[in-house]
Formats: structure tokens, sequence, C-alpha cells
């Protein structure tokens, strides 16, 4: 976000100053003074690149203001004509620093400045001389400001006038107060015609100080920003601070010292709110902890980590079957296929008994699981209810299926467990008379068949069906055109499957090792059947 | 009086404005710059000072020795109050 920065300051005879140089200086010029003589030559210093360079009169004002060396001598002039009583100390010029938003570009930051200087001096009658001042080589490159001169005596077409406003203290300030929010709004009004609206919307209130702006921020839901706001004010090094920074005498500065001890702070203070929130997120949890569903949710978690660990054993023992076995068919290589085959039963003897064993152990925890947290809710009915705690980003691997479905049985009610163990029964049954072997469905509930199409309409008991429903058609006898088409594709089917077994016996003809028949096949065949051979 | 003569007169003339000018600046800038520093000075040793009361109750002793002599405005001895040890006085209101 562009950054807020308008500070006003005089240009004061008392203090040896003299405007004619300032306006040189700011303006890049060669400028002469009449007062004192003295020319200045401003044109072939180039630090800060001057970006352009106006002067912005009333519409009255005669045409020599335009001129800057015309205009600065002869508001010399007029406070020697016109001040009586302290012509040699008096203020000849008002002058204004502001940073411009480094969003707009040149062109849109001179429509800026002239709007705010049209709404705060020239329609007043001031004359105001503007330079663009680019940022310093080293210093940030979104350092683009303005120094503006304002003429202390208003102009009208005989020149000076005779008058010169006084304010008094608090009125310079609150005029000041005046502008740094005429500016602030300028400001937002112009980012917005240019398209940053964020910017824009948070320019509004940059005038005010941090804490405020904070404030507002907030309101406003601009939690990011006001995030952002949460810092102690630095102090404004200015440019002879900087320049002592850049040529590596920060430490002479007690600006910059302040600053970066304040940047030291700050860090500290980063720091400390983390492990503050760190300390409250702690005592949050640990309230938690001590509710009867904070003490559920523990051994869950404990469950969890117990169900974890069991995991973890269990595939490490099937890697390290898996390698045995590995190792074992490796030293049968040589054995004859018989034991090979005899051996490699033994072997998926031995991986059965592990997954049984394994399933068994599992089925144990989960049923002591099971049962002290049903002690534990006994023990204790949960309290009221409270939101869950703040997710955790940390990654947690994903949990195998199989513990889903175990804890869904576990948990489910005696009713609703017979229900779907009285529809497996069910379903293997019909599994059984038709003689398929796909692996069993899980059980759907009655109303869940919308379609009659659906497979599982057909496999309905006669006996279990619902009266309701229509009985599904008989289907009619085949015309004998049909007998002979259904009759052809039939021929068809078996011819290809015919040729298909051919093909495939062809293949492992092809395939099978030298010395090695027919019997060998055969032999294999009875090993693999479950049975064992007879 | 020839009108070269004048104009010379008014060149002249117009120096010298120029050059009091100038001298008059120079002494102003000396002026801002010899307040700057003694202003310097006086935090500088003002502050070591302060910091050096903490250690020597002697040098305590003087510094309100000296207070007492030669602050006299009101406000300013409200601003070292503590270090004269007058009684605090009641605020307005």
């Amino acid at each position: 976000m562009a950054t807020f920065h308008l500070r006003n300051g005089f240009i004061s005879r008392g203090k040896g100053q003299s405007v004619v140089a300032a306006a040189a200086y700011q303006a890049r010029a060669r400028l002469h003074n009449e007062q004192d003589g003295l020319t200045k030559d401003y044109t072939r210093s180039h630090e800060q690149e001057l970006l352009e360079s106006a002067i912005f009169a009333p519409p009255n004002a005669p045409d020599w203001v335009f001129d800057r060396e015309r205009l600065w001598n002869a508001a010399e002039r007029a406070e020697d004509a016109h001040n009586k009583t302290r012509a040699r100390s008096a203020r000849t010029a008002q002058k204004l620093e502001i940073a411009l938003p480094h969003e707009l570009n040149p062109e849109q930051n001179r429509r800026l400045l002239q709007d705010f200087l049209r709404d705060n001096f020239t329609r007043k009658g001031f004359v105001c001389d503007v330079s663009l001042h680019g940022p310093h080589k080293k210093g940030d490159q979104r350092n683009t400001h303005a120094h503006i001169l304002v003429t202390m005596r208003t102009v009208n077409a005989q020149g000076f006038s005779a008058e010169k406003p006084h304010l008094s203290k608090a009125e310079l300030r609150e005029r000041v107060n005046h502008w740094r929010e005429n500016w602030a709004r300028q400001c937002s009004r112009h980012l917005e015609r240019a398209g940053f609206k964020l910017e824009a919307a948070r320019m509004i209130y940059a005038h005010k100080t941090l804490e405020e702006q904070q404030k507002i921020a907030e309101a406003r839901n601009d939690l990011e920003h006001a995030e952002a706001l949460k810092r102690a004010p630095t102090l404004h090094e200015g440019p002879t601070a900087t320049q002592m920074k850049r040529e590596g005498k920060g430490a002479h500065s007690w600006r910059v010292d302040f600053n970066e001890r304040l940047a030291a702070k700050r860090d500290d203070l980063r720091k400390m709110r983390a492990e503050l929130a760190q300390v409250r997120e702690t005592e949050e949890r640990l309230a938690y902890a001590h509710t009867p569903a904070g003490r559920q949710a523990r051994l869950a978690r404990i469950h969890e980590w117990q169900r974890d660990k069991l995991d973890m054993q269990q595939a490490r023992a099937r890697l390290q079957q898996q390698d045995a076995h590995a190792w074992a068919r490796r030293e049968d290589a040589a054995a004859s296929p018989v034991l090979k085959a005899w051996r490699e039963r033994d072997r998926a003897r031995e991986t059965a008994e592990l997954e049984r064993q394994q399933a068994e152990q599992r089925e144990a925890l989960l049923e002591t699981q099971t049962a002290t947290a049903r002690q534990q809710a006994e023990r204790e009915p949960a309290g009221e209810a409270r939101p869950a705690p703040a997710p955790s980003y940390s990654y947690r691997p994903p949990k195998p299926a199989y513990w889903s479905e175990r804890i869904r049985r576990a948990n489910q009610s005696e009713a609703a467990r017979e229900r779907e163990e009285a529809a497996a029964r069910y379903h293997e049954r019909v599994m059984r008379e038709q003689n398929t072997s796909h692996a069993p469905q899980a059980a759907r509930p009655e109303g869940d068949i919308k379609n009659s199409r659906d497979a599982a309409a057909w496999w309905t008991d006669p006996k279990d069906r619902d009266p309701a429903r229509p009985e599904p058609e008989t289907p009619r006898p085949f015309s004998p055109a049909e007998v002979l088409e259904k009759l052809a594709q039939v021929r068809k089917a078996a011819r290809t499957m015919r040729e298909r077994e051919e093909r495939q016996r062809r293949e492992w003809e092809e395939e099978r090792e030298a010395g090695r028949s027919i019997v060998d096949d055969w032999l294999d065949g009875m090993m693999n059947k479950k049975d064992g051979p007879r | 009086m020839t009108e070269k003569t004048a104009a010379r007169l008014e060149s002249l003339r117009k120096r010298k404005a120029q050059l009091e000018n100038r001298i008059a600046d120079a002494e102003r800038q000396a002026k801002v710059a010899a307040r700057k520093l003694d202003a310097r000075r006086k935090i500088v040793v003002g502050g070591a000072v302060l910091a050096a009361i903490a250690d020597s109750p002697g040098l305590a002793a003087m510094v309100k020795t000296v207070l007492a002599q030669r602050v006299t405005r009101a406000l300013d001895r409200a601003a070292v109050a503590d270090l004269l040890g007058d009684p605090p006085k009641p605020g307005p209101g």
C-alpha cells in the first residue's frame, strides 16, 4: 500500500533561509536571488531525478508568477514591502513534503496533486511551486515524492497582498490535519479511479494514527491490514539521517538508532505474541481435556494411536514374511517342481495363517477399545456440547479403510447389526444358489431398490417377495425364426470359444519349458487345488 | 551628479544592501547552529548528570543545591520537583 506522508514546514529568514535557494534546489534550477546577490545552481545535481516541476496559481494571478525566479524574488520583496515589524526574520514560504502513491504513474500523480493543491491553496489565492522527485538511486524505488512551496501571502492581479494570514499554533495544527485528511481522501479517490480498490479503501483513513487505523481496519473486517498495523510508529528518518545511513554512519543518528532498536523490539514482540498464542492455545486445550468430551476425545486419540501402532507392526510382519518367502523361493530355484510346489503351498498357508492371526489381533484390539469406550461413556455421560478444537494442519496419513468399517460395526446398535447380518446371510444364500463367485456386496436396505431393472431385484427370493410389487413377467416362448437365430448365435459363440481355447493351448505349448511334460502341468494343477494332492 | 554616477551609486547601494542581507543571513545561520549545539550540550550534560545521580548521593545533594538556587520559574521547578524534593502540588482541577 502507498505510504502516507505529509509534513509541513516553513522557509524562515529568521533561520537564515532563502526561499529562492529552496525553490532552486527542489526544481533543479539556476536561480538568482536579488536579496543577497547570490545565484544558486542545482541544475547538475541529480541524486534524485526530477520527474516534473510546475507552478499552480489562481486564475487571476499575473503572468510573472509562472516564472520561478520572479515569483520567489517577489515573495521576498513582499516581506520587505509589507512586513513592517519583522521583515528580516519573516517566514517567506510554506513548504510541504508529500509522499506520492507509488501505484500511480507520473501523469496520474500530477492530476492527484493538481486536485489537492486546487482544493487547498490555489482556490484560496495562494501560489504553489511543485516539484516531483523520483527515488534515490540507493533508496526504496517507491519513494516518489513531491516538494511544494506555497506563498505566505495570497496573490491577486496586482501581486502579493499586503495582509499576511496569521495562524496560531492550534489553528495551524488544525489546518495541517485538514490537509492530511484531504490528501488521504484525494489519494483514495485517485487510487480507486486507477483501479486500486483495496489500496483506496485503506488509504482513506491512512492519515490517522496507527492505533486508530487498526481499529478502523478491524471494524471494516480488513484483518490482514489490521494485523500489519499492529506496530509501534517509527520515526521519520529524513534526508540527513538517511544520507548518514547510506554512508555507513547509521549509529550516529539517534533517529536511525531508535528505529533499529524499535525493529528489534518489534521482532521480540512478534515472538512473544506467538508464544502467548501458543500458551493460550495450550490452556484451552487443557481446559477442554478436563471435560468429559475432552476425555472421550483423548481416549479416541489413544485408540487411534494404538490402531496405528498395530497397523505398523502387522505391516512389518507381513513384509518380513514376504521377504523370507522371497529368499526361500530363491533357494528353491534348484529344487524339483514337485518340491517347489509343495513348499509354495506351505508358504501360502503361512501367509493365510498370518493374515488370520492379524485379523484376530485387530478384532481383539477393537473389542478392548470398544469396551473401554463404553465404560468411559457410562461413567461419564458427555458434558455440554463444545466446539471441536481448531484443526491441526500437520500431515496425518490416511487410515486404512477396514478400521472405519470395523469401528462402524462396533458402534452400531444390536438391531442394526442383526439386520445387516441377516441381509448378508441372505445374500450369501442367493450367491450360492446362483453358483456365482462374485464378491459379496454390501447389503442394501429394503427401500433402496428403486429401479426394477436393478440386478438386486432379480435376486429377491420368491418367498420374500413384496406382494405389492408386481411379479416379473415370464418370458414368452421364442418363435421358430428366433430359435434359428439363437441357435446360430450359440454355434458362433461355441466356435469362438473353441478357437480361443485352441489358441491358448498353442500359446501354452510354446511357453512350456523344455523337458516339461503335460504331466508336470497336471501335477501343478493338483498341487494348487485347495484340498492338496490326492 | 551625472547620470552615470547616479547609476553607479544605485548599483553600489544595491550591492551594499545585498551584502548586508548576506551578513544577516550568515549571522542567523550561525545563531541557529549555536543554539542547536547549545541545546545538544545541555541534553548531553543533563543526561550524564542524571545517570550519575543514581550512583552518588553526594552528587545528588550538589545537584539539589544548584537546582534550588538556579531554577526559579514555576514550570521549570515543577519539571524537576523530584530532584528538588519539593512536595507535589495539587494539580489543576
